[in-house]
C-alpha cells in the first residue's frame, strides 16, 4: 500500500462514514434504516407481534405479524402523531380507515381443495422506496414465500393506501386467496392493472383502499 | 390469672403432642399471617402474598401420614392451594363448603422421616386477593404410630442462629471497589444508556444494545481517559432487546418477542434487513415477557424467556413455554426447548466446560436467587397455573449455587467467565446485579457429575448496576448498567458503561470452596500467616435449606448452627479443611471467616463470607484432618462478636440495604433517612389518591408486610417484595422497632 493510497483513504473515510455516523447518540436517526418515526416495531394496540409502517406524511398501516395481514389503517390527527408510545407499547391514534373484522387467513387453492395457510414471519427490509415484509405461508409441507411491500411515499397515489404483494414459486393452476379482498374493501389488481380476486402468478399485485 | 385462663394459656403454649398418631397444626401457630385476619382461632385467608402459613414438625420414626384440612369457603377459587410437606408438593382445588360450614378434607399422603424438623406449608395462590376468605382452622397430620409426631413451637422454630456482628465483607455488603480492579466511567452525561446486550465484534469494537432499542458501536482504540466515549449508533428501532450475540460478522438480537438477525447486505454501514430468525413460542402483552440472552454455540443461539408478571393479582396466567431456555438454529430458525421452570433469568453465559450458565431472580417459586448450569431437560421449579410447562416434574432440578436474597444477590444478571489474565480468579464466574449492584464471584465444581459450588463477595464501588458484559482479547472487561422504575435520576445514575481492568494487586480473601465427604475445604488467594487458621472458632458456620412456594419469596428452612470439629491448614497454607459436624444434601452452608486472619505477607483478609450449595455429598472423598501444631490456638479467644444491640439493624443490613439507604442516597427504593415520625408522600394504588402519611410504627409495619397498600410517591406497585413472606413475625417486630426509633436515627 503506498502513501498516496493511504492519504486518499484517510480523506475518504469521513465521507464514507457520513451517512451513518453523523447521528447523535440517543436520538432517532432518519439516515439509519428503521427510523421509529417511520416504522415502529413495538406491539400495536395490544397485539404482541405487530408492526406499524407510515406511508406518506400521516397514514399508518398496522400488521399482525403472526397472521401475515394488515390489522389496521389509520390517518394521524392533523399536526400530531398517529402513534402514542407508552411503556414500550404503541397505540394508534387518529381516524380509522380500515380495521380487520374477520378471522380469515391466507388460503391456497390447488386442484380441487382450498387450504388455510399458516403464516411465519420472516422479517422486514428497508428498501430505497419501500418497506418490505416477508412471510412463509405453509400447509401440510407446502411452503410459499409472500412478499409485501409498502411504498414509503404516497406521492401520486390516487388511493388512500397502496400496498403491493407478490408470492414466490406459485405452481401453475394454484391460486392464493388474500384474506381481505372481499368484503373488507381492499381492491386487488394484477401486474397489468386488471382487477383480480386471487394471486395466480408470481408478479407484483397491487392492493389499494379506495 | 384465673384457672381457666391459666389452662388455656398452657394449652396454647405447649407444642401439640401427637396422641393416637394425630397432630394438629393450628392456624394460630403459623409463622406469619401476612395481610390476612384472625377471627378467634380461624385465619381468614384472602391473599397469599406476604403470608407464611407453616409449621415445623418432628417424627421419632419414619411412617406414612395423611394430611387433612379443616376449612370453610363460600365460593370457588380460580387457583389451587399448594401444600408442601418436607419439600413435596400437592395441589388442592378448593371446593366450596355447604352453607360455608367447616369441613375436613384430605390433601395428601406423605412419608415423614425422623431426624431434622420437617416443614409443612399451606400456600395460597400468590398475589390474587379474593373477595371471600378461605376460613382456615387447622391442618391435621395423621399417622399410625402413637406419640410419633410432635410440633415444634413456632417461636422456637423460627429463630435461626445468632448472627455475629457484621462489617463490610463480613456479614454485610461490600462498599468498596476490589483493590485489584481499576475502572473508567464511560458515560456520556447527556444520555441514559440502559445497556441490555453487549458483545465484542472483532478485537477492538464493542457493540451494545439499549433497552430503548438502539445498537451502538464503540471503537475501543479511540477511548480517551477523559471526555465522552466516541459512541456511534449503528441501528435503531429494536423492540426491547435484552440480548446480543455476534457470530463472526453476523449480529443477532433477542428482542421482546423474536430473535432477529441484523443484516447489512450492501455493506453501507446500515442494517437494512431485520430478519426474523424465530418467534416460535407463544407470547402475550405482559410487560415482563423478555428474551434474555444471548450466547452462541456453533450454529445455535441460546437465550431465556422470562415469565409474565402482570396477572399475578388476577389469575397467575402464563403464556405457554414461558420460563424456558431456548435453542435456535441461526440459519433455519429451528427452535428447541432446552430447559424450563425459570422465572426472571436475566443472564446467560458460557460455563468453563462448554455448558450454559443462567442466573435467575428470587420471587414466586424461587425462595432465593440462583446460578444454574443448565441441564438439558431440566425443570427449575417456577410453575404456572395449568397448563404447565411441558418439562414440569414434581422433583425440580436444583440450582448449581443458591444466591441468598439480600445477602449476596437481589436481581442477578449475566454470568461470565473471568479472563485468563485475572490472576487467581481466572476461570471462575462473575455476575452482576441490577439491584444489589457490584460483581459477585462463583466457584463451581462437579460432584458425581452434578455442578455445585460457592458464591463469594467480590466488588462493589461501581457507579453502574451491571447487566451485560464483554471481554476484550486482552482481558479488559466492559460492563453495562441498567435500571428500571420511574425514578429517572436513579435510572440515569446507575445505567451506563464502565471499563474495568485487573491490576494484579495482591488481595487476601477466600478463593474457592470444595466439598468433601466430611467437610468443606476453603482455598485462599494467599498463604495464611504461619500458625493461623487452625482454630475451629475462626469459622462461623451455619446451614439451611430452601422451600419453593407459589407465593413470593421464602424463608430459610431449618436454619441452624453447624459445628466445626476441626480446621486443618494445608502444607502450603493456602487451604483450610473444615471438618463439619453435619452436611445435608440440598442445603446451603454459609461460612463466615473471622476478619482477624492475616496472610503470610500480613495482608488483612478482605472478605469473609462464602455460601456453598450442597447438591451432592462426595461419597469417598474425605478431607485430611490433622492435629493442630502446638501454639496455633494462641489466638484471640473470641473471633466473632455477638452484639446485644439491635437485631433490627442486622436485619436491615441483610434484607433492606440493597434498595433503601439510611443516608439519603436514592437507590431502587426511597431512602429511609429520618423515617420515623416524618411525613411521607404516598399513593393508594387503587384510587391513585395522594396522601401524606406519618411514618408511625404501624405504617412502617404495613410497608414491610404489604408494600403495595400505600406506595411511596414515584414508585410502582410490586417493586418491593412483601417481606412478610420472608421474615418471621419476630424479625418484623425487630425491623419495625429499628426503623421506628427517633433517637439516634441516621
Amino acid at each position: 500500500m503506498n502513501y498516496r493510497f493511504i492519504t486518499i483513504l484517510w480523506l475518504l473515510i469521513p465521507l464514507l462514514g457520513a451517512r451513518f455516523s453523523l447521528s447523535r447518540a440517543g436520538e432517532n436517526d432518519a439516515n439509519l434504516p428503521f427510523d421509529p418515526a417511520r416504522i415502529c416495531r413495538l406491539s400495536l394496540d395490544e397485539v404482541p407481534r405487530s408492526i406499524s409502517i407510515r406511508q406518506g406524511d400521516d397514514v399508518w398501516i398496522g400488521y399482525d405479524l403472526e397472521k401475515g395481514n394488515v390489522m389496521k389503517v389509520w390517518q394521524a390527527p392533523a399536526g400530531s402523531p398517529g402513534l402514542i408510545i407508552k411503556s414500550f407499547k404503541a397505540y394508534s391514534k387518529g381516524t380509522t380507515w380500515f380495521e380487520v373484522k374477520n378471522e380469515e387467513a391466507w388460503s391456497l387453492k390447488t386442484s380441487g381443495s382450498k387450504d388455510r395457510l399458516s403464516a411465519r414471519y420472516l422479517g422486514s427490509t428497508r428498501e430505497d422506496e419501500h418497506f418490505l415484509l416477508r412471510w412463509e405461508l405453509s400447509h401440510d409441507g407446502k411452503k410459499l414465500v409472500l412478499n409485501e411491500r409498502i411504498p414509503i411515499s404516497s406521492d401520486g397515489a390516487d388511493k388512500k393506501v397502496v400496498r403491493e404483494v407478490r408470492v414466490e414459486s406459485l405452481e401453475p393452476g394454484e391460486a392464493l386467496f388474500h384474506p381481505m379482498i372481499n368484503p373488507e374493501g381492499w381492491e386487488l389488481t394484477n401486474s397489468d392493472g386488471q382487477p383480480v380476486s386471487t394471486l395466480t402468478d408470481t408478479h407484483w399485485h397491487r392492493l389499494s383502499l379506495p | 390469672m384465673n384457672l381457666r385462663l391459666a389452662i388455656i394459656s398452657l394449652v396454647c403454649l405447649l407444642p401439640s403432642i401427637g396422641i393416637n398418631g394425630e397432630l394438629a397444626l393450628p392456624a394460630t401457630g403459623i409463622f406469619s399471617k401476612g395481610p390476612n385476619q384472625y377471627k378467634d382461632e380461624v385465619l381468614e385467608i384472602t391473599k397469599g402474598r406476604g403470608a407464611t402459613i407453616g409449621w415445623y414438625i418432628k417424627a421419632k420414626k419414619e411412617e406414612e401420614v395423611r394430611v387433612s384440612i379443616e376449612y370453610s369457603c363460600a365460593a370457588p377459587l380460580n387457583q389451587d392451594y399448594q401444600l408442601s410437606f418436607d419439600g413435596n408438593d400437592k395441589f388442592w382445588k378448593v371446593i366450596p363448603t355447604k352453607d360455608n360450614a367447616f369441613s375436613r378434607v384430605e390433601l395428601g399422603v406423605f412419608r415423614i422421616r425422623p431426624g431434622l424438623p420437617v416443614l409443612v406449608l399451606l400456600v395460597p395462590p400468590s398475589g390474587t386477593k379474593y373477595p371471600h376468605p378461605l376460613r382456615f382452622r387447622k391442618l391435621i397430620v395423621e399417622g399410625s404410630k402413637p406419640d410419633n409426631l410432635s410440633r415444634i413451637p413456632t417461636s422456637e422454630a423460627a429463630i435461626g442462629p445468632a448472627a455475629p456482628t457484621a462489617s463490610s465483607g463480613f456479614g454485610a455488603k461490600l462498599t468498596e471497589l476490589h483493590p485489584a480492579l481499576s475502572t473508567l466511567d464511560l458515560r456520556e452525561e447527556a444520555l441514559t444508556l440502559r445497556v441490555s446486550g453487549m458483545k465484542m465484534r472483532g478485537d477492538n469494537e464493542l457493540l451494545f444494545t439499549t433497552w430503548d432499542g438502539d445498537l451502538y458501536s464503540l471503537d475501543l482504540t479511540a477511548i480517551s481517559e477523559t471526555g465522552s466515549p466516541p459512541l456511534r449508533k449503528i441501528a435503531q428501532g429494536l423492540s426491547e432487546p435484552m440480548g446480543l450475540a455476534v457470530s463472526g460478522h453476523r449480529i443477532f438480537v433477542t428482542e421482546k418477542n423474536q430473535v432477529t438477525e441484523l443484516i447489512d447486505k450492501d455493506h453501507d454501514g446500515g442494517f437494512e434487513t431485520y430478519r426474523c430468525v424465530s418467534q416460535d413460542w407463544p407470547c402475550s402483552m405482559d410487560y415482563h415477557e423478555y428474551l434474555f440472552g444471548a450466547v452462541i454455540k456453533g450454529d445455535h443461539l441460546y437465550f431465556n424467556a422470562s415469565v409474565g408478571m402482570a396477572r399475578r393479582g388476577i389469575d397467575n396466567y402464563q403464556a405457554p413455554l414461558r420460563g424456558s431456555v431456548f435453542k435456535v438454529h441461526i440459519d433455519t430458525g429451528k427452535t428447541e426447548i432446552i430447559a424450563g421452570g425459570l422465572r426472571t433469568p436475566d443472564g446467560i453465559g458460557h460455563s468453563s466446560d462448554g455448558g450454559i450458565l443462567v442466573t435467575d431472580n428470587q420471587g414466586e417459586w424461587l425462595p432465593a436467587n440462583k446460578l444454574i448450569q443448565i441441564e438439558k431437560g431440566g425443570f427449575y421449579q417456577f410453575r404456572s397455573t395449568p397448563p404447565r410447562h411441558p418439562l414440569d416434574v414434581p422433583k425440580a432440578t436444583p440450582p448449581s449455587v443458591w444466591l441468598p436474597q439480600g445477602e449476596i444477590a437481589a436481581s442477578p444478571t449475566e454470568p461470565f467467565l473471568i479472563p485468563s489474565n485475572w490472576g487467581p480468579y481466572a476461570g471462575q464466574v462473575l455476575f452482576g446485579d441490577e439491584t444489589f449492584g457490584g460483581l459477585q464471584r462463583a466457584f463451581l465444581e462437579k460432584v458425581d457429575g452434578v455442578t455445585q459450588g460457592a458464591v463469594f463477595r467480590f466488588s462493589q464501588g461501581f457507579r453502574h448496576h451491571f447487566h451485560r458484559f464483554a471481554i476484550t482479547p486482552d482481558g479488559e472487561l466492559y460492563a453495562g448498567g441498567i435500571a428500571r422504575g420511574k425514578d429517572q435520576e436513579y435510572i440515569n445514575r446507575v445505567s451506563g458503561l464502565t471499563r474495568i481492568r485487573y491490576t494484579g494487586k495482591k488481595v487476601f480473601e477466600p478463593l474457592a470452596a470444595r466439598l468433601h465427604t466430611n467437610g468443606l475445604e476453603i482455598e485462599f488467594t494467599e498463604p495464611l500467616a504461619e500458625g493461623t487458621g487452625w482454630n475451629p472458632a475462626t469459622y462461623y458456620v451455619t446451614q439451611w435449606g430452601y422451600q419453593a412456594t407459589q407465593t413470593y419469596g421464602g424463608q430459610k428452612v431449618r436454619h441452624r448452627l453447624t459445628g466445626v470439629r476441626s480446621a486443618t491448614v494445608s502444607e502450603d497454607r493456602r487451604r483450610v479443611f473444615l471438618e463439619l459436624a453435619e452436611i445435608t444434601s440440598g442445603d446451603v452452608i454459609h461460612v463466615r471467616v473471622s476478619n482477624s486472619l492475616l496472610s503470610e505477607e500480613k495482608l488483612p483478609i478482605r472478605t469473609g463470607d462464602l455460601w456453598y450449595t450442597v447438591n451432592r455429598i462426595p461419597t469417598n472423598l474425605p478431607g485430611k484432618v490433622k492435629k493442630a501444631p502446638a501454639m496455633t490456638f494462641a489466638e484471640p479467644e473470641s473471633f466473632f462478636k455477638f452484639a446485644k444491640g439491635d437485631p433490627g439493624q442486622v436485619l436491615f443490613q441483610t434484607y433492606c440495604t440493597s434498595c433503601h439507604s439510611l443516608d439519603g442516597t436514592k437507590l431502587v427504593g426511597p431512602s429511609l433517612k429520618g423515617l420515623a415520625g416524618s411525613h411521607r408522600k404516598t399513593r393508594a394504588p387503587d384510587s391513585n389518591e395522594l396522601l401524606s402519611v406519618e411514618a408511625t410504627a404501624d405504617y412502617i409495619r404495613q410497608s414491610i408486610t404489604e408494600p403495595n397498600a400505600l406506595l411511596a410517591e414515584g414508585y410502582t406497585e410490586n417493586l418491593m417484595p412483601p417481606m412478610g413472606g420472608i421474615l418471621t413475625e419476630k424479625q418484623i417486630d425487630d425491623l419495625v422497632n429499628f426503623l421506628s426509633k427517633k433517637e439516634g436515627r441516621p
